[in-house]
């Protein structure tokens, strides 16, 4: 429990230091950017809702303390401000819908990758010099040199404008009612082939690498060589012995990973018009829309940090000697 | 450092990657007099490859070869950059936390720590929406995102370091600290340094091209990145213009592998481990014509060990660690084999389970074991003889046993894969043989990291004794123990053997407790077993001389033997006892 | 009289258990107190995790003690110094690892790892230098010195190794040497003349050596005194003829009696109980084990007593006298 409580605390002091970092960043910047940033606005809204936007955001000439506070305490409430880009929709509701396509899609892509990956990797290692060993892991490594969103796009190419197998655009089909019925969920799943695909051979090679190098490590151990010397079926001495050692230094690798990851994925998203929090992104790139790429940047983070958190309590059910000091 | 840059050509994904690196840096250099103007806009858009263009034209009519070409001037330049910055911060940041230690790396490990799970593209867009466009923006941006996982390394390195007794060897002579970080520390960091470089590259490179396809490039030069970005914009896919985005994909793919395979060539230098093992030596020919095992086997032996050979495969070829090894076992007979380092003694007891690495082999000879022959088992028939016939212990029951099983689990696979045993009748057993070697049965559920070295050592026999085998090899099963602990352990193995009757190779190098603890004793010297004879008789009086050097080089607690020869006549003695190395039939060693 | 070389007196440490808000310690080092004289060889004995190498570490000023005093030729080094220790001290002081795999730096050549100690401390530069790199490694019998300089730590044997630690120890002419057990990593061969190598040097230079090791057996050979840590205590020190021949602390005896030597020493039983509970706070830290504890073991702790010219023993039997003579250790 206390390493529980221990890991949560560390948690909330990153969450703490991004949602500094977003106010510190616009306020360093030379030139001026808030200026900037509230004067595409102008002429859109009304000067008092100008004012209440500076206000939500901290921007007032209180010293920067008080704008500190202010800018915490509208973030706790959950006021991240209004988009430019969707005025006057507030930048949560924007955000809202797209987490969770962007959870959906990159979640399932990389935990498949990193299972089949990981799976690879063990049988690369049981088989040093075999062809998983001397033919695929350098090809996947090879693929794992291409940008995500590269791939992405040429998947599009070859799969969506070539041969028609899959749509080319967007989560669904516009003439699908969304909601809980089969052909929703099968059209969902449609659209996500190709985006998921496209990430899922980017990272393959990566997860198979490194999980072969930690198998080759554990091989040598005398853990393996006991297992050996006691007659142990050769499967269970793979999966039981070296498998499961070697798969708590991965987790923990994953875990450092996922904020990588999710970065590339989320330009893959931009490819396939997939609007999850990657398409929002450029959106708000493109049209300078401050309040959506901070509320972005938060709302990405903070899912980051869960899903460390997530791979935090797996070691721990993986690993004895943790959970002994836990 | 000119023999690591050697070895590192010599390998073939170093030369593979590095003439790759190479290449694209010749082009991005000098590539660019030799192409048309990127910008200017030299024909129709979207024209497919053709003489004129041969990578056709973008959607604006631009030539696309151009692009490629002069792009990767500004890619790789940035790259190497922000490569080279990322890890000038890291190991600044990470060097200064491992080696100061305290507080100061506990502030700079929980803020490095932060920084590696905030995600970075989404930082370097906030960061990079706020900077005024440019290169400069773009190396900025980079560093800040990337620093992070650098420092983490580096940190971990000198932390390893910093405990090594040559730092504190350092510090007592007197060196300040400046000294030890840069002449002692940094020279050992030198392979870190230049895989994290091309590591750091590589991330450069990667999110360099992502950003930029983002849009938060400067859109006007001419990069690989904003190459993609104005594909994208240009509508390459709808138009099916695939010549568009594809050159430029695959140039950056190629500079990305060819960074891996520089790491990767890295990597294997630094830790020879990752590299394909050699393949075992074969036996020799004359395997065929010996006579066949089981008659040249002692009447009555246990075990028979006759004329053992093994080899091990090393980069300047084979090398032989066993030489033509004979010895008898008797059941329930307690046999040592003494040597030092290097000795080759472990090896020795390995080949009797045929344990041995996949870079080693039995080149010759027997071991006929109670009527079996070792050496001729299929691999289901050695994996049944195994632990149920002959079992072992080894030096460090701490890495032995699997720290992720409980004890109960682990007596369970053993028994259950010698004929099918319940998981309760196992955990019964497990019990049984816990007590049986003085520890409590409860302890059946625990984990190996909650048992002291001692306490595990004891697991380690009562796992070698769970199928009641008939000979037990064990492997300086107390090199890691207190004295104290050490007898304790010895005094129950011994009340065991009496009560069970198995046979026991215990292979150690302190000849004075062997000799307290065997019925006969094996001198080994350089894989030669030069001396074998009853306990008693090498006592009083050994033949060889180097079983006389070996006695006379430990101190007795008697008052006897304050009369010690001098270092210089043992010293002597020692290397011209040494046989030659290379005179070793066989091999090179 | 002239003070000591070396003396400590009262040493303390602890190393903080637990995370990052936890105030719990764990005492490494209780009260240890000591002295050491010219040409003197002292060994330290005891089990693993007893505190030998902590104590090392105190004296060789890598760590410092949490209480306690360290005096150098009767001056207080600690109070004058603080936490780090000068270049004065460095030059008196020096320390032999335990590792010679560790203890030299892989990217350095033999002759650098002593020129710098020469450099360092002023005893020689220039064309000087050389000479004394090689009267150096001649010194400690690594011979041809010339070739043997040039090398790296990596193209020597153990032995050799550990030899060239020694010169670097004695490169900076020191008064007293530290020797974290400086053979337990040799192979046995070798041992015996790394240890001939230290005696020599008191005997020649008079230098004081502390000689820390696990084995009773090369203690008797090498030391003048002996002096027996259990648990971070010094329970016994005297004379090695008298400790080692004559033990009065129980734990002496039950060390000794484990040391394999000899063709019975697997019959003799140990003289010890297993520990069934952790030791009392307030009595003595070896009664779980000892088989003469009483009430006063678990109550109170024991204070030293002396039995004979400088023998001390920390134990509540020997202060109320009667040694029982069934655990008596004849060896
Ligand atoms: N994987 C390997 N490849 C090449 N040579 C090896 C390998 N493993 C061991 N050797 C060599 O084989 C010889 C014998 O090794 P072995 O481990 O049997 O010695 P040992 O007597 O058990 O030594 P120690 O007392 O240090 O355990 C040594 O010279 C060693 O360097
Ligand atoms: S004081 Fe008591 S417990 Fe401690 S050693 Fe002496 S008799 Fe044993
Ligand atoms: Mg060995």
């Amino acid at each position: 429990m206390r390493y529980v409580l221990r890991r949560l605390g560390f948690y909330l002091l990153a969450a703490w230091a991004s949602l500094t970092m977003n106010f510190v960043i616009p306020r360093l910047a030379p030139g001026d950017p808030a200026t900037a940033m509230f004067a595409r606005f102008e002429g859109r809204i009304s000067p008092e809702a100008l004012v209440a936007l500076k206000t939500a955001f901290g921007f007032t000439d209180a010293p920067w303390h008080v704008q500190y506070f202010t800018y915490l305490k509208h973030l706790l409430t959950g006021d991240f401000g209004l988009s430019y880009a969707y005025y006057p929709s507030p930048v949560t509701e924007v955000i809202g819908t797209g987490l969770l396509w962007t959870l959906g899609l990159a979640g399932c892509a990389v935990i498949i990758s990193f299972a089949v990956g990981t799976m690879l990797g063990v049988l690369a290692a049981w088989n040093r010099g075999g062809w998983l060993d001397s033919a695929l892991a350098p090809a996947l490594a090879f693929l794992g040199a291409f940008p995500y969103f590269w791939l992405a796009m040429l998947a599009l190419y070859l799969f969506g404008f070539g041969l028609g197998w899959f749509p080319l655009r967007h989560a669904y089909s516009h003439d699908v009612e969304p909601g809980a019925t089969l052909t929703f969920i099968a059209d969902v799943g449609r659209h996500a082939v190709l985006p998921a695909a496209s990430i899922v051979v980017a990272t393959l090679g990566g997860w198979m690498l490194s999980m072969r190098n930690t198998m080759v490590a554990v091989l040598g151990t005398d853990t393996l060589r006991l297992a050996h010397a006691k007659g142990l079926p050769p499967r269970q001495v793979m999966l039981r012995y070296a498998a499961r050692n070697a798969l708590l230094p991965n987790v923990t690798g994953f875990g450092m990973a996922l904020g990588f990851v999710l970065s590339g994925s989320l330009l893959t998203e931009i490819v396939f018009s997939y609007p999850g929090t990657g398409y929002l992104l450029i959106l708000a790139v493109r049209n300078q829309d401050y309040p959506l790429m901070q509320g972005l940047f938060l709302v990405i983070t903070l899912a980051v940090l869960a899903a460390n958190f997530a791979v935090d309590l797996l070691c721990l059910w993986l690993d004895p000697r943790t959970r002994a000091h836990a | 450092m000119r023999e690591t840059l050697r070895r590192l050509l010599r390998q073939r994904k170093a030369a593979v990657g590095g003439t790759l690196l190479l290449g694209f840096l010749l082009v991005a250099l000098v590539g660019p007099w030799f192409v048309m103007d990127p910008t200017e806009l030299m024909g129709q858009p979207h024209q497919p490859p053709s003489s004129a263009h041969w990578f056709g034209t973008t959607g604006q009519g631009q030539d696309v070869l151009a692009q490629t070409v002069v792009g990767a001037r500004e890619t790789l330049a940035i790259g190497f950059a922000v490569g080279a910055l990322v890890t000038l911060v890291g190991a600044l940041v990470g060097i200064t936390a491992g080696y100061l230690g305290r507080r100061v790396d506990d502030a700079l490990t929980l803020t490095t720590n932060i920084f590696l799970v905030i995600p970075g593209l989404p930082l370097a867009i906030v960061l990079g929406a706020y900077l005024p466009s440019g290169p400069f923006r773009m190396v900025v941006v980079l560093t800040f995102a990337g620093w992070a996982w650098n420092a983490r390394v580096f940190r971990a390195e000198a932390l390893a370091l910093r405990g090594r007794d040559f730092v504190a060897a350092a510090v007592v002579a007197g060196e300040s600290h400046a000294r030890i970080i840069t002449r002692e520390l940094l020279p050992n960091m030198a392979s870190l340094v230049a895989s994290s470089f091309i590591g750091n590259t590589l991330y450069a490179v990667g999110a360099q091209v992502g950003l930029e396809f983002l849009g938060l490039g400067d859109v006007g030069a001419v990069t690989w990145g904003t190459n993609l970005y104005w594909a994208g914009n240009d509508a390459a896919l709808l138009t099916r213009s695939w010549w568009i985005f594809v050159p430029t994909g695959i140039c950056i793919a190629l500079v990305g592998f060819s960074l891996t395979l520089l790491s990767s060539a890295i990597d294997e230098l630094t830790n020879p481990s990752l590299r394909a093992p050699p393949k075992a030596p074969k036996a020799a020919v004359m395997r065929a014509v010996a006579t066949p095992a089981q008659e040249a086997a002692a009447p009555g032996a246990l075990l028979s060990v006759r004329d053992l050979c093994i080899e091990y495969m090393t980069q300047a070829g084979p090398s032989r660690v066993v030489d033509q090894v004979s010895l008898d076992i008797a059941p329930g007979e307690v046999f040592g084999l003494a040597g030092e380092s290097g000795s080759g003694k472990s090896t020795l007891g390995y080949a009797l389970l045929r344990l041995l690495p996949s870079s080693a082999a039995i080149t010759q000879g027997s071991i006929v074991f109670d009527g079996t022959d070792v050496t001729a088992l299929s691999p289901e028939a050695l994996r049944a003889f195994r632990w149920s016939r002959v079992s072992m212990v080894f030096q460090s029951a701490m890495s032995a046993l699997n720290p992720v099983l409980t004890l109960g689990e682990q007596f369970h696979d053993t028994l259950a894969a010698h004929g099918g045993a319940s998981r309760a009748s196992s955990y019964a057993r497990g019990r049984e043989l816990l007590a049986m070697v003085g520890l409590k049965p409860e302890l059946v559920n625990a984990w190996p990291h909650q048992l002291s070295g001692g306490m595990r050592q004891r697991v380690g026999i009562a796992l070698a004794l769970a199928l009641e085998p008939r000979l037990v090899v064990m492997d300086e099963p107390t090199t890691a123990l207190d004295v104290v602990v050490q007898k304790e352990l010895l005094q129950r193995v011994l009340e065991l053997k009496e009560r069970l009757g198995f046979a026991v190779l215990f292979i150690t190098h302190d000849l004075p407790l062997l000799l307290a603890l065997s019925d006969r004793v094996g001198i080994l010297q350089a894989g030669k077993l030069v001396e074998v004879d009853t306990a008693q008789r090498l006592r009083t009086d050994a033949r060889h001389p180097y079983t006389r050097l070996l006695l006379s080089s430990f101190p007795h607690l008697g008052a006897t033997d304050t009369q010690a020869p001098t270092p210089d006549v043992l010293e002597q003695a020692a290397s011209a006892l040494k046989p030659p190395l290379a005179a070793l039939p066989g091999g090179r060693r | 009289m002239s003070p000591p070389l070396l003396e400590a007196s009262r040493l303390n440490r602890s190393f903080p258990v637990g995370g990052f808000l936890s105030h719990a310690r764990r005492k490494v080092l209780t009260d240890v107190s000591f002295s050491l004289e010219r040409g003197e060889i002292l060994a330290l004995v005891g089990e693993s995790g007893s505190g030998k190498s902590t104590l090392a570490r105190l004296l060789a000023r890598l760590d410092t003690p949490d209480s306690g005093d360290i005096l150098l030729s009767g001056e207080n080094v600690l109070a004058r110094e603080g936490r780090s220790a000068s270049l004065a001290y460095r030059g008196r002081v020096q320390m032999v690892f335990q590792d010679p795999f560790a203890s030299l730096n892989p990217v350095h050549t033999v002759a650098y790892h002593l020129e710098r100690s020469l450099v360092r401390h002023g005893r020689a530069r220039g064309v000087e230098l050389t000479r004394k790199v090689h009267a150096l490694l001649e010194s400690v019998g690594l011979t041809p010195a010339e070739q043997l300089a040039k090398r790296y730590p990596h193209e020597l044997s153990g032995g050799q190794r550990q030899r060239v630690a020694v010169a670097r120890a004695l490169a900076v002419e020191p008064d007293v040497i530290i020797a974290d057990e400086p053979t337990s990593m040799l192979d046995v061969s070798t041992r015996r003349g790394v240890l001939q190598l230290l005696k020599g040097l008191t005997r020649e230079r008079g230098i004081g050596i502390l000689f820390i090791t696990h084995d009773l057996a090369s203690a008797r050979h090498l030391a003048d005194r002996v002096l027996v840590l259990y648990a971070g205590s010094v329970v016994e020190t005297g004379r090695t003829s008298d400790v080692l021949q004559a033990p009065r602390h129980p734990y002496t005896r039950l060390l000794l009696s484990a040391v394999p030597d000899g063709a019975d020493f697997l019959r003799t039983p140990l003289p010890a109980r297993v520990a069934t509970a952790p030791p009392p706070p307030l009595g003595c830290a070896f009664a779980p084990r000892c088989p003469h504890a009483d009430v006063r073991c678990h109550e109170a702790l024991p204070p030293f007593h002396l039995p004979a010219a400088e023998h001390h023993v920390r134990c509540h039997l020997e202060s109320s006298k009667g040694v029982p003579d069934d655990a008596a250790v004849s060896s």
